[in-house]
């Protein structure tokens, strides 16, 4: 196996306040990694930088070879690089079809996309695919606004994957839901492995370690430890960094 | 058998207004024809708005400096046929009498020379120059300040100003032009538009029909252009630009080009403008009449091509009726703004949206209506 994203040393400086501060990480091919740490510890920062959402200010990521840091976002995205964002983020003026549809991208081009129709005859097999993997196939004509919170999060896992990324990032894919919803994405979550190498941010233990292979926590911006959930909850640096939180399980 | 659909009834409306306008000739004098050609105009300015505003998110302020390009190409070829300006000069060597009343003494009457910047009506000499230059310079216009402002990632209520900006630069700069372009007083006199031979005097039923036949075709084309995968990503994006960058689409392009498409349809309601009304003025640069297209569209439903076109034509006729009215003569503004006031607060989707809500009631109600018979 050969690492598809390394990151080296990356740093990020908000006016004095480094963000992330000379941060490593490498992720394999087909791992499924989970980032966890407080709040404010840099993980969503982290993850914007990766997608170029934010610029850094030193450090390097690499990605399949390519040197991506502080890349136009849709440039990295277009390398391989899928996002699910905390905060839901879908189309909610499209039908959930739609929302697929725009994920589809077959091209990205202008003058290609005049040539296909917004509304197509035949459903492709991979939307079918992504709507059954999302449980919305009986939503497919409904407007993406109307959805509940737990499909709506759905949903957008199944846009990421109709983009077909070969990293897929996923900021706490679990926020909000009820323990069902939860346990329904770590199946679709699990479902993705293999096919697709994955990050996910995540503050609930009980769906890592329903998932989880190899953690990296992080603790103001830097990596703090690395390895396997027990390896993790047995780390005297890592119990130290949440003492007073009520240690790691109940972050 | 589904015939009765959101897609079909929307289609059956285009339908009907498209013969309307065809059939308008029969019934209406040739002096209704020329104003109803004019709202016509206007009606395209409210799909170019409604391209922008309604399903780019791009709320243009400055429209009227792409309808205002349109509009001087073509009336700068138009001047040069004119009568005065063939007599002034030769036939080959027209030159607009203007020029004459600013030139130096003893400069020589000639588009070479008469003044510092004649030459540039050199290839206005020929009419298809002026048309082609009515297409390219709005959509050039666009084009630089669309990719400037959009990969900047301006938005909302700048672009609003940026372009309200420019368009009030750029009227000074033309009424700065007086040896030039004839400044404040802009182009008139002009000649006719003509192809082979047919000369479109705007008080004929065939120019009535060049503008209706081009308004019915933007619209359909329009359509057309917001029904490919183009116009969805385009309605994604202002739902949520973030979400489309990161599935890898270049937003900024996307943007740039329903601007330009935007601003083309503008300039070619400059050049229809001036072919119905004879001239071309700074007036069409005027910030009122700029966020006059907005309103238009705003009444007459932003998110729909066929409304915000409605909307321009509804709205002028109105306007015409009730300032033409003796009683009615000092309070026409007053009730223009009326219907505006009432239409945003009351139908805030405009009358489209208005009509749109209505009919998927009633469908609803037929649907149901048709599984009872069924269940029965």
């Amino acid at each position: 196996m050969t690492a598809i994203l390394e990151i080296e040393n990356l740093e990020v400086n908000f006016r004095g306040f480094r963000a992330v501060d000379g941060f490593d990480m490498a992720v394999e091919e087909g791992e499924l990694r989970v980032l966890i740490g407080a709040n404010g510890a840099g993980k969503t920062t982290l993850m914007d930088l990766i997608t170029g959402r934010t610029k850094s200010t030193g450090g390097k990521v690499t990605f399949l070879g390519d040197n991506i840091t502080n890349r136009q976002e849709h440039k990295i995205a277009r390398r391989g690089i899928g996002r699910k964002f905390q905060v839901p983020s879908v189309f909610k003026d499209l039908t959930v079809r739609e929302n697929l549809e725009v994920a589809y991208t077959r091209s990205l081009s202008v003058w290609r996309n005049l040539t296909v129709s917004a509304k197509p005859r035949r459903m492709d097999q991979r939307i079918e695919r992504a709507l059954e993997l999302a449980s919305l196939a009986e939503e497919s004509a409904n407007l993406a606004g109307n959805l509940s919170h737990g499909q709506t999060q759905w949903l957008e896992l199944g846009m990421v994957l109709m983009q077909d990324p070969k990293l897929v990032l996923l900021d706490e894919p679990t926020a909000g839901m009820t323990a069902s919803e939860t346990e329904k994405t770590s199946e679709i979550i699990n479902g993705l492995r293999g096919e697709h190498s994955i990050i996910v941010v995540e503050h609930d233990m009980t769906f890592v370690r329903s998932i989880c292979e190899v953690i990296t926590v992080m603790h103001l911006g830097k990596k703090l430890a690395e390895g396997t959930v027990e390896q993790i909850e047995n780390d005297r640096a890592v119990i130290d960094a949440y003492l007073g939180s009520g240690g790691i399980t109940h972050a | 058998m589904q015939l009765l659909t959101r897609t079909n009834l929307q289609l059956a409306a285009y339908g009907l207004f498209i013969v309307v306008v065809m059939l308008l000739p029969f019934f209406m004098d040739v002096f209704w024809l020329n104003r109803i050609s004019k709202y016509l105009v206007f009606g395209m300015l409210g799909i170019a708005i409604s391209m922008s505003w309604g399903y780019a998110g791009i709320l243009n302020l400055g429209q009227g400096l792409f309808f205002g390009f349109g509009a001087y190409m073509l009336a700068m070829s138009l001047k040069l046929a004119s009568p005065t300006s063939l007599q002034q000069g030769s036939a080959d060597e027209p030159v607009p009498d203007f020029m004459l009343w600013t030139s130096e003494p003893g400069a020589p009457i000639d588009l070479c020379c008469i003044n510092q910047g004649s030459f540039l009506w050199i290839p206005f000499k020929e009419q298809w120059f002026g048309v082609a230059m009515g297409l390219v310079m709005p959509t050039l216009i666009a084009l630089v300040l669309g990719y400037a402002m959009f990969r900047a990632r301006i938005a909302g209520v700048y672009v609003a100003i940026l372009t309200l900006a420019l368009c009030l630069l750029v009227r000074l700069l033309v009424i700065d032009a007086q040896p030039l372009i004839n400044g404040f007083n802009g182009l008139t006199d002009l000649g006719w538009f003509t192809v082979g031979g047919l000369e479109f005097d705007p008080y004929l039923v065939e120019t009535y029909y060049l503008i209706a036949v081009i308004t019915c075709l933007v619209l359909i084309g329009s359509r057309w252009l917001v029904n490919t995968k183009v116009g969805v990503i385009l309605q994604a994006i202002r739902d949520n630009e973030e979400r489309v960058r990161y599935l890898g689409y270049d937003v900024a392009i996307y943007k740039v080009f329903f601007f330009c498409v935007s601003a083309a349809i503008a300039g070619l309601a400059g050049m229809l403008y001036v072919v119905a009304a004879e001239f071309a003025s700074p007036t069409f640069m005027n910030i009122g009449f700029s966020i006059s297209m907005v309103v238009w569209a705003a009444v007459g439903g932003r998110w729909s091509l066929l409304g915000a076109c409605l909307g321009a034509i509804l709205l002028n006729v109105v306007e015409a009726t009730v300032s033409e009215t003796e009683t009615l003569v000092e309070a026409w503004q007053l009730i223009i703004g009326a219907i505006f006031l009432f239409v945003v607060l009351v139908m805030p989707r405009g009358l489209a949206g208005f009509i749109q809500q209505g009919a998927d009631w009633g469908l609803d109600w037929l649907h149901k209506k048709a599984g009872e018979r069924r269940v029965r």
